[in-house]
This record gives structure tokens, sequence and C-alpha cells, in this order.
């Protein structure tokens, strides 16, 4: 805390955009405490209401909350972003560090098997995984975690190499030190403020790459509330009930410029204040 | 210091917007008066009728014709056939064709090219059998007599399928896959992609004058962007509006909507099988009883669906309105009838129990039909009313019918065309005649009923319709009496068009699209 | 020696193709049930006798091992057959070749697109470093970034092709004005990345001390630009061209399906509907292989431009 403090002062962007991120987790997990309808809940009588002061965001074709059902939607979009961004940034920062580290037949296999599945676009690659395996929010991590590790690995690979390099390490080896120790003393706290910046910086996009999945059909599945499942649903009654799509699209992308900013404002922090140029 | 990205800024500004002028150009224009403009979906990458389900599209675009054709109720009507007879041994069908039905090419339809015509179906594709078999065809100037192995009472409506469409086979330089067959229909093909065909009148069309030039038929996949081209003027008539759109085309003045009943069934089989909960009838009377279908069909599916009761829908002849549903919604009986089985909530927890096991039933669904969910979600909602416990199960369509098989449910949903060929035999007995070691493999819900199992046999070797008719109608009171099946509705179909045409119709068979009865307005 | 080097390329990508059929291979054949099933109907829900299902099982040979059949397929992959689709009732290759245009068609419009919206932009904003008019767009990239492009396309069909009538809601042809819809939309979503390259690139090079002495000694502003400045500036920017092309070629599938865009991305989505496995296959491998080529013309272009830059002695 007393490091957390000064720090917020020095970096005001990142402390608002921290705040906002924080303040849009706490509505997805408070969201029971916001409103008084269930997300799934039907009033089949009162279908297709529009905004309201009863109704903020009006209701669907089962008469449900929209309001709700965006607010509960947070709670899947966030945290299958969230998840999809640790999975992803930890498998592939492992197998990049290993490969990396070890080097020879390890590093030549894990690259070859990057290479695969780099080779060809992110996007396809998850919509055939999801499609063929079946929609669900669980499949759609799946495919865009391999879609997406290898990014991950090729980074961290080449900036162990570099690290590797340095003299210092070569010393802490002629001074005994044990390949994990050296691992986790001299070359993991050197490469992981750059992963975490990029992984923070990814959270936006692989949050709307998950809710292009769910459009399509291969996430989540209704009557669950999710935000790319929303708009596929209110896609249908785009002229009749047109805030069933306009919200949930404002919900996505709100949640992505925070988290962009977010992103950018922490990379800010970590690499210093310099007159950044490249994203 | 300016000029630099001025001009670069410029330059990129005048290419967008003549691009954006490019598309003002062509869009959004109203076609010339001779031309139809039909939105649709098409599943077809080609036109040669005996693949796949392609025979549909071909039927669709107005390009083939059969012997026969449905009418509003399924009945089997004269088309390129005049009349039709069945010998005394009921496997000969002598069918005369009509003496002025022409190909497009000219050439006269006489009995040896529909002959030829059938005989190509049965080689080249492997659903014909399906239909049924035949000994030998044989053609005598207008006659054509088809010789089966086995008795079939439904022949008429059999070649009434879009796969025996007549097309004219002595024509050998035809790509039939990108140019479409020489047929019989108003239309002939000018150019087709999956996503566009061009058509255009047949000149030697037999049944009257066609009534455009040329006919457009985009295929637009999403059905509100349908809606939207009808509305943007980009089509003339379009197929299937989603349901909730259906009040945007309400203005008289500027829409016609044609709707009707589909041939569809959405219903639940019901496992009766001993170890299930439904093997007592007085649950499964219960569930249905619990269940209110006309507040699903008219108020959740804004009345796109007609409240369920008997197996065949009322699109078919077969005895709607004079059968009776013993388990009408009615709650209090549902309550009354788990109560006499035996069913009671000891634990106050809304569920019943009985012998210390929780009243919990599975319900099976797939979600590639929009209504499958919403039914099954209110069939848990209404049944938790009753102190059932319904827990539902979404998987693939194809890992569904494999439980239905293997009779791995409480409760599988199901959305079944029943009657392809405008006669529910088939339907019937799949789901519900006695399935005796894999004899009978879609039955996997244990359900057996020896008188129905007669009426079946007799079914199968009877050939007056109306006897047919009045079997499948105590056929179905048996199934309402059993409870066997919880049939939720039957879904519409819809024809959207705009004023600018008349005519444009839908048929509870779902081939009949571009008709020569389309016609522009005020002829 | 460079031919070595092409050659080892080619080698490799080679083994890669191989690795992706492998993945997509045993996805789909472990990933469907009673396939023969899936592929008679396809999407539709009819029934299907055990007859017909038999039928195409042994046309199709999959009642055979795994291996076999992932060896039968890439020995006729490898002489250029990807299969059979059941869905198009077509060879594979055939279908693939139908769609090819329009995803091209697209990808390279929405590249024009965005090169005219992001280029401008980026150059503007470097000129005007940290100014209002930077901020501004700086700000509109942000949102850019943020769009999900399918809700931006409905959106765009909605307003300028339902309520303004400005531009075809059917893009089932290809046209030029059923182009433009689609094109915009993944050319807003990609200039916003393009727009801060190049707008970085840019400023990275007008620090350049060849800059300061360009302009010291009095040539003119527009010159400098288009001389010195940005052909080094835009070197990079070939790399990122070749990911993007890479990506729209396949990845514009969700827009390609908003607006009924015929092209591969939306046909790999029908194809998964149908259970088409061969075509999906087929899909997926045809465009790893162009992704491969496309990216190694761009290293290769890179090499054939680095040098004659590099001996200016612009780059550092």
């Amino acid at each position: 805390m007393k490091t957390l403090l000064p720090l917020l002062k020095a970096h005001k962007d990142f402390a608002l955009f921290s705040f906002l991120a924080l303040l849009l987790l706490a509505a997805a997990l408070f969201a029971p405490l916001l409103t008084s309808y269930g997300p799934t809940e039907a009033d089949m009588k009162n279908a297709f209401l529009a905004p309201s002061a009863e109704h903020l965001f009006g209701t669907d074709k089962l008469g449900r909350d929209c309001f709700s059902r965006v607010l509960y939607g947070a709670r899947a979009s966030l945290a299958s972003a969230l998840l999809l961004v640790f999975l992803v940034f930890s498998v592939g920062t492992a197998l990049g560090v290993l490969s990396g580290y070890l080097g020879g037949r390890t590093d030549a296999a894990i690259m070859r098997c990057a290479d695969i599945f780099i080779s060809f676009p992110g996007v396809l690659l998850a919509i055939a995984i999801a499609g063929v395996i079946g929609g669900s929010m669980v499949n759609a991590i799946i495919a865009l975690t391999c879609a997406t590790w290898p990014k991950y690995a090729r980074l961290s690979r080449s900036l162990v190499l570099k690290v590797k390099q340095h003299e210092y390490i070569a010393a802490a080896f002629v001074s005994g030190g044990t390949p994990l120790y050296i691992l986790w003393r001299h070359i993991l706290p050197n490469i992981l403020p750059l992963l975490v910046v990029t992984a923070a910086a990814d959270i936006g996009a692989l949050m709307l790459e998950l809710a292009g999945l769910s459009f399509l059909g291969f996430g989540t599945q209704p009557p669950a509330p999710e935000w790319g499942a929303m708009i596929s649903e209110g896609r249908q009654h785009i002229q009749t009930a047109p805030w069933l799509m306009i919200f949930p699209g404002l919900a996505i992308f709100l949640s992505v410029v925070i988290f962009n900013l977010w992103g950018d404002a922490l990379r800010d922090v970590l690499e210093g204040e310099d007159d950044r140029t490249s994203p | 210091m300016k000029r630099p990205y001025a001009l670069l800024l410029s330059a990129a500004l005048l290419g967008t917007a003549a691009m954006g002028l490019a598309g003002c150009g062509g869009s959004a224009s109203q076609a010339p008066a001779d031309t139809l403009r039909v939105g649709v979906t098409n599943f077809a990458d080609s036109l040669e009728p005996t693949d796949n389900y392609f025979a549909w599209v071909v039927m669709r675009y107005g390009i083939g014709e059969c012997l026969t054709k449905f009418d509003d109720m399924m009945r089997p009507q004269p088309w390129i056939a005049e009349s039709w007879t069945v010998s005394d041994d009921k496997l000969t069908w002598t069918f005369k064709i009509k003496d002025n039905v022409v190909f497009s090419n000219g050439n006269k339809v006489t009995a040896e090219a529909v002959k030829s015509s059938i005989e190509r179906v049965f080689e080249k594709s492997d659903r014909a059998k399906t239909f049924f078999d035949y000994d030998a065809i044989t053609a005598d100037g207008q006659t054509l007599t088809i010789r089966t192995k086995t008795p079939v009472p439904t022949m008429p409506g059999m070649l009434a399928d879009p796969l025996f469409l007549i097309i004219d086979t002595s024509v050998t330089d035809r790509d039939y896959r990108t140019e479409g067959p020489i047929a019989t229909g108003p239309y002939v093909v000018k150019s087709f992609q999956k996503s566009n065909c061009v058509l255009e009148a047949n000149p030697n069309y037999w049944d009257g004058d066609v009534p455009f030039k040329h006919l457009e038929v985009p295929s637009i996949d999403d059905p509100n962007t349908r809606a939207m081209s009808l509305q943007s003027g980009e089509t003339d008539v379009i197929v299937n509006v989603a349901s909730g759109d259906l009040p945007l085309f309400e203005d008289k003045e500027k829409y016609d909507i044609s709707e009707m009943a589909s041939l569809r069934s959405a219903l639940a089989r019901l496992n009766v099988a001993p170890g299930h909960p439904m093997h007592d009838k007085r649950v499964r009377d219960a569930l249905i009883s619990a269940c209110d279908r006309k507040t699903y069909c008219d108020v959740i599916l804004k009345g796109t669906f007609i409240p369920g009761g008997p197996a065949v829908p009322p699109s078919l002849d077969y005895g709607f309105d004079q059968l009776s549903d013993p388990n009408a919604y009615n709650v209090d009986r549902a309550n009354k009838l788990l109560d006499e089985a035996g069913w009671k909530d000891t634990d106050g927890d809304g569920i019943r129990e009985k012998d210390g096991q929780k009243l919990t039933m599975n319900f099976v669904y797939y979600s590639s039909r929009a209504e499958l969910p919403i039914f099954a979600e209110a069939t848990q909602a209404d049944a938790k009313k009753v102190g059932i416990d319904i827990q539902l199960q979404s998987v693939d369509y194809n890992v569904l019918d494999g439980m239905a098989k293997e009779g791995d449910y409480d409760l599988i949903i199901s959305n079944i065309l029943t009657a392809n060929t405008g006669d529910p035999e088939v339907y019937l007995n799949w789901y519900w005649k006695t399935n005796v070691n894999g004899s009978n493999p879609q039955n996997g819900s244990g359900y057996s009923n020896p008188q129905y199992d007669a009426l079946s046999d007799a079914l199968a070797v009877e050939f007056d319709p109306a006897k047919r008719r009045e079997i499948m109608i105590q056929m179905q009171q048996i199934l309402l009496d059993d409870g066997a099946v919880l049939v939720f509705g039957y879904p519409k179909t819809n024809m959207v068009s705009s004023t600018r045409v008349t005519g444009a119709r839908i048929l509870p068979a779902d081939y009949y699209w571009i008709t020569k009865d389309i016609r522009p307005a005020g002829q | 020696m460079r031919l070595r080097t092409l050659g080892l390329y080619l080698l490799q990508a080679a083994a890669t193709l191989v690795g992706i059929s492998f993945i997509m291979f045993a996805i789909t054949m472990l990933g469907t049930q009673d396939l023969a099933r899936q592929l008679i109907t396809g999407a539709e829900d009819t029934i299907v006798s055990q007859a017909e299902i038999d039928a195409v099982t042994r046309e199709l040979g999959l009642d055979e091992p795994f291996f076999v059949q992932f060896g039968h397929w890439l020995l006729s992959a490898a002489q250029g057959d990807l299969g059979f689709s059941y869905m198009a009732r077509k060879p594979v290759v055939d279908k693939i070749l139908e769609c090819l245009p329009a995803t091209v068609t697209l990808a390279a419009a929405s590249l024009v697109l965005m090169t005219a919206i992001s280029l401008p932009l980026g150059i503007l904003a470097a000129y005007h470093k940290n100014r209002w008019l930077d901020y501004a767009i700086r700000g509109a990239t942000f949102f850019g970034i943020s769009i999900p492009g399918f809700w931006m396309g409905l959106m765009l069909l909605w307003s300028l092709g339902l309520k303004l009538h400005l531009f075809p809601i059917v893009s089932s042809t290809v046209r030029w004005d059923t182009l433009f819809l689609p094109a915009l939309t993944l050319a807003i979503s990609m200039s916003a990345k393009y727009t801060r390259q190049v707008r970085s690139a840019v400023l990275e090079e007008l620090g350049q001390d060849y800059v300061v002495g360009a302009r010291a000694r009095g040539m003119s502003e527009l010159h400098i630009l288009t001389r010195d400045v940005l052909p080094n500036a835009l070197l990079p920017l070939i790399t990122l061209y070749g990911l993007s092309i890479g990506s729209l070629l396949g990845g514009a599938a969700v827009v390609e399906i908003v607006f009924g865009w015929q092209g591969l991305g939306n046909l790999a989505v029908k194809a998964i509907e149908y259970r088409d496995i061969r075509l999906l296959q087929g899909i997926v491998v045809w465009i790893a292989g162009m992704y491969m080529i496309v990216n190694l013309i761009v290293d290769l272009l890179y090499g054939v431009l680095d040098p004659r830059l590099a001996k200016k002695g612009a780059r550092p």
C-alpha cells in the first residue's frame, strides 16, 4: 500500500483507468444488488418493451430485463476474457521460457508447434475448433488459447534468449546457481514486465474475439447472458427492438475501451513515461 | 508545411467518396417492370436435381415441375400428369401424361421422356429408393405405368416430391449443375450461382404465359437482411420472414403476407420404458396437462406456431379438428394425477418425491431452431409448478439423434417434417410403432401398443385415401389417449410480397415458391 | 545460397501444412459423431434411413481407421485434390476457387480503404504531435480498435443501408456498391492499428538527423515527406500488411456473415454448420497455404527493399 499510493499519484491515467476497470468488475460482481430482475427470469407477457424507467434497457423476446442481462452478461464476458488472457499468457510464456532456456530439441519441438498454430489466421482456427467441438464458452476459450499462445511463446522465448546473453547470468552460473534459481531469480523478473504489458494490452482484443465467436454461435449458449450472444439474438430484432443489440454492443465497446486504455497506462507505468510512440 | 498531408488527405477522401458514389449508383433502385426479384435462402450449390436435396431448389426457382402437385391440404393434384389409377393387385400404377406439356427446349413431354427422367433419378440418387422401388416402368404414347415390388399406396404423393421432377434426359450437352436441367417450369436458368440465380421466361411454357421476362433470385441467408431487402425495394418477394419482423409488413397498401401452417410438428417424445418416471401413464398425463401450449405458441412465439395437440399438423387433412386431447391444459388435473401416482412433496422444496426419489426428468433438446430452446424452457417452468423437476440438456442435433435411438432421455425434442409425400404414415410409424430388437430404430422411447401396431399394419396395405385417413386418425387418437407424445405446436411458414406483384402464396409443401401465379400487380 | 534458404522455407512450409492438416483432421474426426448422418442432412433435421447412412459411410471410407483416412487424404491433397464436398456436391478445390474472388476482392478493397484512412491520419497526427488534432486522431483510433466489427457492420447496414438507402442491403454478389459496407467495416477496425503505426513510424523518422539536415537545406516539406520519411517509415508496415492480408483472407468470417458476403470465411462457417469436414479441412489448409505464401512474398519484398534503403544510411 505504501508503494501503491505514490505510484497511483504519479500515474494519474493509470489510477483512473484502474478505477474504471475495477468499477466494471464490481458491476459484474454485484449485479444482483444493482438490479431486481434475474437475467433469465422470463415474463412472457412483457416481451419487447422499449427502454423505460422500469426496464432501463428494455426487455427481450421472453420479457427478460435487458439491463440485468447486460449486467450479468458482464460476468460471462469479463470472466471469460480474463481467464482467456491468463491462459494464453501462462501457457505461452511457460512454453516460450522453456523453449528459450533449454534450447535444443525442446526448443525446436515447441517452436515448430508454434509455427503450425501461427501459420494461419487465428480467428479461423478458433472458429474451426470451436465449431467442431461444439459451441460453449469453455470451448471458445480453448480455441482462442490454441490460436493465440504462440505469440507469447515467441515473445518470451526471444526475451529469454536476450537476457541469457547478459554477463550477470553467466556470472550467476559461475557462482554456482542452480538453473531453476537462475530462471526464477534473474530471468523471469527481467522478462515479465513486457509480457504483462502485452497481456494487458491484449485483454480488449481478445474480448472482441470472444464476442465474435459468441456472435457466430460458437460461444456461450442461450439462455445464459453473454454480450456477443445477446447481440446475435438482438440482431434478429434489429428493426423492431434495436435496443436489444445496441446496449450489449455498447457494453462490449465500453469495456474494451477501458481495458485498452488501462493496458496503455500500465505500459507507461512499467516502462517509464518516456515518449512512447510504438504501440 | 501543411501541403503534404493535406494532399494525401484529400486524395484519400476523394477515393472514399468515389467508392461511396459508385455504391449509390446501383443501389436501391426499382427494377424494371418485367423483372421479378425474389429473396430466398438457398442451400444448393448446384442445380443437379439428383444431388442431395437440390431438386427442391430447382422447383422453388420455377425451373422444374413434377407429375403431381400438392394442394393446400397436401392432397396430390394433377400437374404434368392428367390422371392416374392403380391396378387391382395394387402393384401397377398408370399415369396419363397431359398432351400439351413441352420442355423449355420445345420437346414434347411423352411417357417415354417421363420414364427416362424417373429412371435417371433412381440411377443417380440413393434417396430415390426411400420413396419406392420399382420393378418396371413402361411407356406407351402418353401413358406411363409403374410396377412396384411392394404395394405403394401413396405413389401419387411420392411423385410430387421434387426429386422426381421431370427433365429432358435427351439433352446431354448441358452442365446441369450450373445451367440447370431442361425441364417444364415457367423459368429457365440464365446463370446460376449459389448466392444469386438469374433466370428468364421459358419461351415454350406450356401452361399459359409467363408473367415476367426476367427473374432474379438472390440468396439472402439472414432472415432480417431478407426483410430489409424487401423494405428497401431490392426484392419484390421474400420467403420466410422472422416472426418478430412480420409486423413490419402490416401495411396492406405496400405488402401482402401469405402465412400457412407448415408440415412440421415440434414435439417432445416421452420415454415410457421401465425405469423412467413416465413409465407410469399418470405421470406423463400430468406433465402434458401441466404444459400451457397455447401460451407458448400464441404469446411467446407470437402466433408463429399453432398450439399443439395431435401428432399430425392441421395443414394436413388427418382429423385435426375431430381428435380430442384428454391432456389439454389443466394444472389441477396434473396435480391430482401426480398425487394418485404416489408422488408427493414431503420435504417442501417444491419437487415431489416417491420412495426417496425426486421426480426429476431430463429434457434433451437442440438449438439450431430458435423455438426449441423456448419450448424446453417453457416446459421446465410449467413442470416446476406441479412439482416436476426438469433438467435441460442442450446437445448438437446429430448427437440428439443418437440419444433418441438409444432411449437416453426422459423427454427429447423433435421438429419433424411429418409428411414429405403428403402422407404421415412414415412419420407415425417411425416414432411410435413397436421397436423389437432394433426393427424400428427411431422409436427409442419404449412405446408399444398392439392396437397401434395393428392399425399400422393395416395402413401399409390400404389404398383407399378415405380409409387411410380414417386409420391414421385412429392412430393419432391412440397416441393422445396413451399420452405418448407432447406436441408443442406446428410452425407456420410465410411469404411476404410487395404490392408491386400479386399471387405470391405459400403452400404447406415447402417447394412451391416461384410459380407462374406470381404476376405484376394490375394484370 | 538464396535458393537454399527458399527451399528450406518451402520445406518447412510443407511440414507446417501437414501439421495443420493433421490437427484439423484429428479435431474434426474426434469432434463429430455420426458423421455420415450429418453429411446427408446437413443443417436440416430430417429423418435419414440407415441404408443411406451406410452408403455414405462406405463411399467416404468413414469406417476405416483414423490414420488410414488421414493417409488417404494427405496423399490426394499432395496431388491437389482436397476431397469432395458433400455440402456443395463438388470438389472442395472447386468450391474454394468459387469463393476465393469474393474474399480477395474484399481483402483488397478493405486494405485500400484502410490505407486511405490511416495513412493521412497517421501523418497528420505525427506532424501535430501532442496537439489537439493528434489527441483527436488518437482518440478516434481507440474507438476504432474497441468497436466489435460485427456490431459496427450491423449498425452501418441498418443506418446507411436501410434508413438512408445509400447502399444495397444484399451483398450476395460481388459489385462495387455491395463491396463498400463490408470493406468499410473491416477498414475501420484495421485503420485504428495502422494509424498508430504510421504515426509512430513517421515520428521516428522525423526525429532523424537527415530530416533536420534536409530542412536546414531548405528542401520542401512535401519532398522530405514523400522522398525520405515515408519510404523509410512505411517499410516496417509491409510486414504488418502481410499479416493483415493473411487474416483478411480467412479471418473476415464474422463480417462476411453479417453482410452475407460469399467469401471463404463465410464458407468455413457454413461448412461447420453443415459438418462438411472435408470442406472445412480444405479451407483451413488452403488459407494456411495462402497465408504462408503472402508472408514469403513479404519477406522477399522486405529483403529486396531493405538493402537499397540501408545504403542511403537512412535507417538506424
